[in-house]
């Protein structure tokens, strides 16, 4: 296990990528929306540009254009992400949180994803079992090789443009032998100058066994926050892990 | 009884942890429940509902769905079933284990990475004296390819990628053939040109 780092500092991790990648272990814990605005502040600062977010959908872009471009119609964002992100009331709005952050410090907001509609379409054509064996493709292989050629898009469209992008951990590294994450994607496009943030820990992993590989640190490391070298799993490319300090909520 | 329904109704948000994906109409203990259902809830668990995921994952295993194992290991960090299982199919010459035991060794999964081990296990899978899937075996090239692109053996690229572009069905496969091709050819060439210099 690689030396813990109290000093969670997000420039550090990022160092000279064009695309840092937050990846959460869980939808649910509003905590990490919040981690996430504070890694904004400082990537920004770092002169980060846009901020990508699976969350939204592309079809909703006209909106957040319109959003970005008039400081209204924030409404229409909220209502996505009640409807379609509401894991928890507190997730959902963290999620809108991140994207007013986003705006306030000028970042370019990108939208990645596909209609919920479409990947239960794409599912009902091929299960995950057909898609790992290589027969056919489901909607989170689709949905990946999406967002990576959106993120390769923005990021060849100017040449100065460097990219947050906000997932669910098992779209940023594999989840299975076909199922590839953005990271090999990336790679094999030949965009290597990026940087993988895994966020673990917060509110989700208190003794229920409910969250095992969410964050699973040692006891005494629970209420600490820190980041380390390396990721739950591996990846070819720089990856660190940033805790947030557990809360107890039981689930169960 | 105000006081507990508060309290009920506050942390209600906490208890149902699933996200809007995540199908609760579907009985686990259905007798009319299908292999296919489970194994699907077990992998959509893994993103959609995690505090579901071993009793899905555990219920599509005792119906017969060993890959449930490799969900199972993801969530829970311990890959030891997963591997033993896997193991104790290609002994057995099972087609479909190969790609997940090749795949673990690939990617340094749970074991060490051991890219020569991972090699070994899609030929061994390619000389099966069985009928295998196409895809299956157009998936063993993909992968063969990729690895030897790690190993920088390009004449090992260029034939296994070639045949992914001959045969594979899928279309984000067949692209990155083309690209290793073009790198596997334009290496060869720089080889033979400092050779004959």
């Amino acid at each position: 296990m690689n030396k813990i780092n109290t000093d969670v500092n997000y420039r550090t991790m990022a160092s000279n990528a064009r695309l840092v990648i937050i990846a959460e272990s869980s939808h649910n814990p509003v905590s990490y929306k919040y981690e996430a605005i504070k890694a904004l502040k400082q990537l920004k600062a770092a002169g980060f540009t846009h901020f990508a977010m699976e969350m939204l959908p592309t079809r909703i872009k006209d909106k957040i254009d319109f959003y970005q471009r008039t400081g209204k119609g924030f409404d229409v964002i909220k209502q996505h992400f009640k409807s379609k992100w509401n894991w928890t009331n507190a997730s959902s709005t963290g999620y809108g949180e991140l994207v007013k952050a986003a705006n306030s410090l000028g970042m370019k907001i990108v939208p990645l994803d596909m209609p919920i509609e479409m990947m239960d379409e794409i599912d009902g054509r091929c299960n995950w079992e057909q898609a790992d064996t290589g027969s056919c493709t489901d909607s989170h292989i689709e949905r990946n090789h999406m967002w990576a050629d959106i993120l390769n898009k923005n990021l060849k469209l100017e040449e100065g443009s460097r990219i947050v992008a906000f997932m669910h951990r098992y779209h940023a590294f594999h989840a299975g032998n076909k199922h590839i994450g953005i990271d090999s994607i990336m790679l094999n496009s030949k965009v290597s100058r990026i940087s993988i943030i895994e966020y673990i820990g917060g509110s989700t992993c208190i003794d229920n066994g409910v969250c095992k590989g969410e964050g699973d640190v040692d006891k005494p490391l629970r209420e600490t926050y820190f980041y380390r070298k390396g990721t739950y799993i591996p990846s070819s490319l720089p990856s660190y892990t940033v805790h947030i300090p557990e809360k107890a909520i039981l689930r169960k | 009884m105000a006081k507990i329904l508060l309290i009920l109704i506050l942390i209600a948000p906490s208890i149902n942890a699933a996200g809007p994906r995540w199908d609760n109409s579907i009985d686990i203990n259905a007798p009319d429940l299908t292999v296919s259902a489970a194994a699907e809830q077990c992998h959509k668990s893994l993103i959609n509902a995690p505090e579901y995921l071993e009793e899905w994952c555990e219920k599509a295993y005792e119906m017969g769905y060993w890959k449930a194992l490799v969900t199972l290991s993801l969530h829970n960090g311990d890959g030891t079933r997963l591997l033993k299982e896997a193991k104790k199919r290609v002994a057995a010459k099972e087609p479909k284990a190969y790609s997940t035991l090749a795949w673990l060794y690939g990617s340094g999964m749970f074991v060490e990475q051991d890219i020569n081990y991972a090699i070994s296990l899609y030929k061994e899978f390619l000389a099966l004296d069985a009928e295998l899937p196409n895809s299956l075996v157009a998936a063993a090239h993909f992968k063969l390819a990729n690895l030897y692109e790690s190993q920088q053996n390009w004449l090992a690229v260029n034939e296994h990628a070639q045949y992914v572009i001959d045969h594979s069905p899928l279309a984000y496969d067949k692209e990155r053939a083309v690209d290793l091709l073009e790198l596997a050819k334009k290496e060869i060439l720089i080889k033979n040109k400092s050779l004959n210099e």
